[in-house]
């Protein structure tokens, strides 16, 4: 019998891995049966998750870059997936012919947990930790109490990525057969890129472990840090180079970005300060806890800041908290081994540095981060995270709770070495026992609920309808937002317009991602049309403070002159509107003066359609009242008869019939002459100099411009500031260059 | 004779010394120009005090500056210590070169006290010499000096150490009966001096007991028991010569409450920068050329100039010899190099000077007058312990934190004795004298200071002298002038001459300037038309005159009737004016009292005399 066990342990792990899975994520593994997206009962945030991840899944099938620019939302902008965590439409390729996206992104998160435990124990048991030890401590961090709120952030159940990426870096170092030795090389590059594709903040806690690990070498063990270092050159190099080649698609698309659109910039904390954990976070757990909830309750009724914990939750659960009471005891009696010490000595530093950060840029005590003291000076206590904040692009995270996985990752592994320190020498008997016990607080203290999405009537007949016409025209619905994790533009919660994406497949004038660049979501707000339906849409527009008020009478009537020709210009056909909403009526009469039909009537929605007229757009008034549908990225406000613009710039021109233009303007540079690149959709046409004189120009251009919206950029060497270039200034702005007219002759 | 001779030395050395740093203040004991600052309040109070108690009246309550409203200053930093000394020789000469002469004899005390304190700390005595002249010359004198006499007198630290020591080792009963009662004297004195001052000894005291207790409990408790009796007289002999001050504070108090210091109180401004410790005073010429030097050479430098040219209310500069010290100290001792038998005799002296040096850093850190960092919105700053001090009750009124300079100077001086003298004892006699000589040069060039003449003045002595032969008791109405205290003013804010003038002539002025003044007079003198009206177009902004030019007046239209006017000042019983006639405003006040029948009968100097019949 014996025999047996011991032949088929693996065999045994991972059934008893599977089935804690089936029993934390039976709902996940019952939607091979039973598929809730087809009656419309997944999260919202959910089915973006899908959305962009199976835009991924469609690059790699036909061939693209999968992180290549789509128009399927934010028309005519559209958008890049560089920065959407949509990783996972890589194992899209294995399971979407078989499954939909969301029967496809369940298996994956639930059969993502078993490879969780699975590389936990592995790399436990690498670092010498007992075989039962690493098994118990596999299963936790599996199912890490952090996951518990994040059923609507599915990205965050990649967790696996901590233990494999450092099960591959430790083998490296630590095998001595060279072909191992590349295999490992290899991994390690794989869940590098893997955890950059899956969870930027994943990727930001693997970079700063590396950087923490080599800096616990350098000051504490600098000697043999540097000799495994100069051993493993070769293979360190080698996983540099496959990084490298693996993030080669994703560069690509980077730097088009940076070139045409520039990086999101995270403005001030970003909402660092509210999402940073609480010293008391560390104690409260989840209200979605199945058994904790009533403690998470108490901690909610009481304390005021503990009933909105979400972002912030930084639990970290009963096993980690047991370890550091036990580490804190045994070092104030001065019982620590020294060579337990030893051991955990690098995790400890490395946990509490990030244990550190989710505490966030300033000290958070019972929700309170600062007191107030006389003329109204407040004390506040900085925090680590200040620097991290100042270093390049790291303002952009913003969500420091988030940071807690690392910290529950390296807390692990001292808990493995407690654990094992504790148990050594015991008995069967009491190893049985704490096997048990072990396995009982898992339950109590880690099992959650998955909370059932209600289900959504979806219109089917209307975006089947849709689909069916084969012309090059959008869609638009209302409800439907432009959103991103900072401001909204229409009404928070509509974001059905994904869902009718995937089916009909056409662009839509609407979008949500984590970022969404300033100009984009500016131009909805501006476009004569969009403004108005976005402001109408909004039920809380008082309260949205990423809408300027001061103007919001101008907003109140439809310009149909100018709507009309903003539907044209973006070739607005479909408007699928839900007759249930308070502003269904005002909807339904401004559609209708504006030539609309309603054609269809699918339940509770009602789909408007209207042919755009057959105009070309090919010059635009820079300064004039009608410039807004035409301008892309990097103006400044209108002035008198023209427009100041950023480093880069962009303008729209549509055509009907793709043929050659010539590109005339008027323009001049900002206190000094700057160097000009202007591009015709993302290609170079040429290279000009502009003076500080306003002057005509006239640029053949090379190409073909396309049917449709075409971009034009203009990407200027330099920008300066008023205030600091001209005496007595105190215009703060970046300028480049002033245009006042901008047009396309065609070539005859 | 070598032991008359040791004790003619430090004196004639204090006073050689005393003449060539003060040599303005000895020029002014035998000329008739006069500097008009803050030192004009201060003669003005104690000759007030002087006055009252020849008339058996009330010292600290006056009716002649401020009119119509009885002020009482006893809570205004009333010099009244320097009462005494009045006695003897204002009979013989006035009340400024009174004053003059006490000022000039405190810096002597100052190296006096200081002299004897170390020689009984077994300092060496030449060395004694040059600590004791560090002391008395402190740059934060060099300020000071320039109007705010209450604060020359540091001596009081050296005092209240060697009456308490004496207390301590004397083993004879009278001889300790009569310590405490010095020691309860002297603390009535500082009391009556400088609130600051005193605040510092209770603070010091109260903070040495806590360091001993908490590191030698048996002997501070032994020490504790065996002189708890005449501790206790020296409290009650405090008490009981400062009752008239009390009994005047108690009607204060019940007639107008306490006054509150709103919020900090500024005293975020007036707390020492960090910057400061190692920034000079302006008024050290060699300093002044240096930086004007070097900010012609690197214009950077500009910034850390306005620092040094505008640093009255955080100076804090010990002296390059105290800091040198001190970073050696702290960088031997960071590094362990310090002698361990030095280090005992220093240490209690270095924790408390340490003690009040984080004091005067303030409620919060400044560098460089920064006291907050930005970060993307949130201000940052870095609270200290006198946030804890603000907090106790009664102690916010404490918000010149800078000012407890002298207290750190006072103990950092013994840590530097104990330094230098142990440095000597090590060295040559050679070696000695060298080292003496190159540190009493140091001394005279770092801590040389000129007083300024921006503010010497030609008072018109002829115009109040005519006044003051006038006998009546009509009020004088002295353009410019000023309603001013700590936190607000009204007129022209350095029109404090009419206080020196009302010292001649006796009679009532219009205006006034105290430490605090209360609110309802600031409220009347607002509410009085023409007198607000004179207060607003003689004001020049609040500038320093050291070192920032005035504003120009602004000379806005007069829109009350003759007769308003006149109702106005004949309800104030003004009978004089005295206006200055180079000033802008000047023809603006005349054309108005002229109206009102005022005829200009005298001339001295820069003003005029105007006059008008009044009928009761």
């Amino acid at each position: 019998m014996k025999q047996i066990l011991n032949k088929y342990t693996s065999i045994f792990f991972l059934c008893g891995y599977f089935l804690v899975n089936l029993v934390f994520f039976h709902s996940f593994w019952a939607e091979i049966f039973f598929d809730n997206s087809k009656v419309g009962a997944r999260y919202g945030e959910v089915f973006v998750a899908e959305w962009a991840m199976d835009k991924v899944y469609q690059n790699i099938m036909s061939g693209k870059n999968p992180f290549a620019h789509s128009n399927a939302v934010l028309y005519p902008f559209g958008l890049d997936f560089t920065s959407t965590d949509s990783g996972n439409g890589f194992y899209f390729v294995l399971l979407r012919p078989f499954f939909s996206e969301h029967q496809s992104l369940a298996i994956i998160v639930a059969a993502g947990l078993i490879f969780s435990n699975i590389g936990m124990y592995l790399l436990l048991r690498k670092l010498g930790i007992s075989q039962m030890t690493s098994y118990l401590l596999g299963l936790a961090f599996g199912y890490m109490t952090f996951l518990t709120p994040r059923v609507g952030h599915l990205n965050f159940m990649s967790t696996y990525v901590f233990p494999w990426f450092f099960l591959c870096g430790y083998s490296l170092f630590k095998e001595f057969d060279q072909k191992t030795k590349f295999l490992f090389s290899a991994g390690t590059a794989l869940f590098f890129v893997l955890s950059l594709y899956l969870n930027l903040y994943y990727f930001i806690m693997i970079v700063l472990s590396i950087s923490l690990f080599a800096i616990y070498g350098l000051i504490f063990s600098q000697k043999s840090f540097l000799h495994v270092v100069k051993d493993n050159l070769k293979y360190i190099l080698l996983s540099i180079l496959l990084i490298v080649t693996f993030l080669i698609p994703w560069l690509k698309v980077l730097y088009e970005t940076y070139l045409f659109e520039g990086l999101p910039k995270t403005n001030g904390w970003g909402g660092a300060i509210e999402f940073s954990s609480d010293l008391f976070g560390f104690f409260i757990p989840s209200i979605y806890s199945y058994f904790l909830s009533p403690i998470a309750g108490f901690w909610g009724t009481h304390f005021k800041f503990a009933s909105r914990i979400f972002e912030n939750f930084s639990y970290p659960g009963l096993f980690i908290i047991f370890t550091f009471i036990t580490l804190f005891i045994l070092k104030l009696k001065n019982k620590l081994p020294p060579k337990l010490y030893l051991l955990i000595r690098p995790y400890l530093y490395i946990s509490g540095v990030f244990w550190i950060l989710t505490l966030g840029p300033f000290l958070h005590i019972l929700g309170k981060w600062g007191f107030t003291l006389d003329d109204e000076i407040r004390i506040v206590i900085p925090l680590p995270f200040v620097i991290f904040h100042y270093l390049p692009f790291m303002a952009n995270i913003r969500i420091p709770g988030r940071l807690i996985v690392a910290f529950i990752f390296f807390s692990y592994i001292i808990c493995a070495y407690l654990f094992d320190y504790l148990l050594s020498g015991k008995g069967k008997k009491i190893k049985t026992i704490f096997f048990f016990i072990f396995i009982a607080i898992f339950f109590l203290d880690h099992y959650f609920k998955i909370p059932v999405p209600p289900q959504r009537y979806i219109p089917y007949n209307a975006y089947k309808a849709i689909a069916n016409d084969p012309s090059n025209i959008t869609v638009m619905e209302a409800p439907s937002v432009v959103r991103d994790g900072f401001t909204y533009f229409g009404n928070s919660n509509g974001l059905e317009f994904v869902e009718g994406q995937n089916i009909h497949k056409k662009p839509v004038l609407a979008g949500y991602m984590g970022r969404i660049p300033y100009f984009k979501s500016d131009y909805y707000k501006r476009n004569p049309f969009l403004g108005y339906m976005g402001r109408l849409m909004d039920d809380n527009l008082e309260y949205n403070g990423g809408v300027d008020k001061s103007d919001l009478s101008r907003w109140k009537t439809l310009d149909y002159k100018r709507s009309i020709d903003s539907i044209n210009f973006l070739d607005l056909k479909y408007f699928l509107l839900d007759d249930n909403r308070t502003f269904a009526g005002t909807i339904s009469a401004g559609l209708t003066s504006l030539g609309f039909n309603k054609t269809l009537t699918d339940n509770h929605f009602s789909l408007w359609q209207r042919n755009p007229d057959k105009k070309e757009y090919l010059a635009i008034d820079i300064g004039s009242l009608d410039d807004d549908m035409f301008l892309g990225a990097g103006w400044n406000v209108r002035e008198e008869g023209f427009r100041w613009s950023w480093k880069n710039a962009s303008i729209m021109f549509k055509v009907l019939k793709p043929r050659k233009f010539n590109l005339n303007f008027r323009a001049a540079a900002f206190y000094k002459d700057l160097k000009t690149k202007i591009y015709l959709n993302k290609k170079k046409i040429t290279e000009i100099k502009l003076t500080t004189n306003l002057e005509n120009f006239s640029i053949p251009i090379n190409q073909e411009l396309s049917e449709g919206i075409n971009f034009v950029y203009f990407l200027f060497s330099s920008d300066y500031r008023p205030s600091e270039v001209i005496p007595g200034n105190f215009d703060n702005r970046l300028l480049s260059a002033k245009f006042t007219h901008i047009s396309l002759e065609e070539i005859k | 004779m070598k032991k008359k001779l040791r004790f003619i030395l430090p004196i004639f050395v204090f006073l050689f010394i005393n003449l060539i740093f003060n040599f303005s203040l000895w020029g002014e004991l035998f000329g008739n120009r006069i500097m008009v600052s803050d030192n004009i309040v201060t003669e003005y109070l104690i000759e007030t005090s002087y006055q009252n108690i020849l008339q058996f009246k009330n010292p600290f309550v006056t009716k002649s500056i401020l009119y119509p409203f009885t002020t009482n200053f006893s809570l205004n930093d009333p010099n009244t210590a320097y009462v005494l000394p009045f006695f003897i020789f204002r009979p013989l000469i006035n009340s400024h070169k009174s004053l003059l002469i006490i000022i000039l004899f405190g810096f002597f005390l100052n190296n006096f006290f200081m002299y004897l304190l170390l020689r009984k700390l077994k300092i060496d005595q030449y060395l004694s010499i040059l600590v004791s002249l560090i002391f008395g010359f402190t740059p934060f004198l060099s300020h000071r000096v320039l109007g705010h006499y209450a604060y020359i007198s540091i001596y009081f630290f050296p005092l209240v150490f060697i009456a308490l020591k004496k207390l301590f080792e004397s083993n004879k009963t009278i001889e300790r009966f009569i310590f405490c009662l010095v020691l309860g004297l002297c603390m009535a004195t500082v009391l009556l001096s400088n609130f600051y001052y005193f605040f510092t000894i209770v603070l010091g005291l109260l903070f040495s007991a806590g360091y001993w207790f908490f590191t030698d409990r048996k002997e501070f408790l032994k020490l504790l028991s065996r002189n708890v009796t005449y501790l206790f007289l020296s409290i009650i002999s405090a008490i009981f010569f400062l009752i008239p001050w009390i009994l005047s504070v108690y009607n204060l108090i019940k007639t107008q409450g306490l006054v509150k210091t709103p919020g900090f109180g500024g005293s975020i401004t007036l707390s020492s920068d960090l910057a400061s410790f190692i920034t000079p005073s302006e008024f050290n010429p060699l300093y002044n050329i240096i930086f004007n030097k070097i900010t012609s050479i690197v214009p950077l430098f500009v910034k850390y100039q306005y620092f040094f040219l505008n640093s009255l209310e955080r100076f804090s500069y010990p002296g390059i010899i105290i800091v040198l010290i001190y970073l050696t100290v702290t960088i031997l001792k960071i590094f362990n190099r310090f002698p361990q038998k030095l280090w005992q005799l220093i240490k209690p002296y270095f924790i408390v000077s340490s003690f009040f040096y984080i004091l005067m850093l303030g409620p919060f850190l400044k560098i460089f007058n920064r006291w907050f960092i930005n970060l993307d919105g949130v201000s940052v700053v870095l609270p200290l312990p006198f946030l804890l001090l603000h907090y106790i009750p009664g102690l916010s009124t404490i918000r010149a934190t800078a000012r407890f300079t002298p207290a750190f100077v006072f103990f950092a001086c013994i840590v530097t004795a104990y330094v230098i003298n142990f440095v000597l004892t090590r060295i040559s006699k050679k070696k000695q004298i060298i080292l003496l000589v190159c540190l009493f040069v140091i001394f005279f060039f770092d801590q040389f200071y000129t007083i300024s003449q921006k503010m010497v003045e030609n008072a018109p002595v002829k115009i109040y002298q005519y006044l003051k032969n006038q006998n009546d008791q009509k009020t004088v109405l002295d353009v410019p002038f000023t309603v001013r205290d700590g936190f607000n003013y009204i007129g022209f804010v350095h029109g404090i001459l009419p206080m020196y003038g009302q010292l001649i002539h006796g009679k009532p002025i219009i205006g006034g300037y105290l430490a605090r003044v209360p609110e309802e007079v600031f409220i009347g003198y607002k509410n009085m038309r023409f007198i607000n009206y004179i207060a607003k177009i003689i004001d020049k902004g609040n500038y320093n005159p050291y070192s920032e030019k005035p504003k120009e007046p602004n000379i806005i239209p007069f829109a009350i009737t003759s007769s308003l006017v006149l109702q106005e000042l004949n309800s104030l019983n003004v009978k004089y004016i005295i206006l200055k006639n180079n000033e802008k405003y000047t023809p603006a006040i005349s054309s108005i009292i002229s109206k009102v029948d005022f005829k200009k009968i005298m001339n001295d100097g820069v003003y005029d005399l105007y006059e008008r019949k009044f009928i009761d």
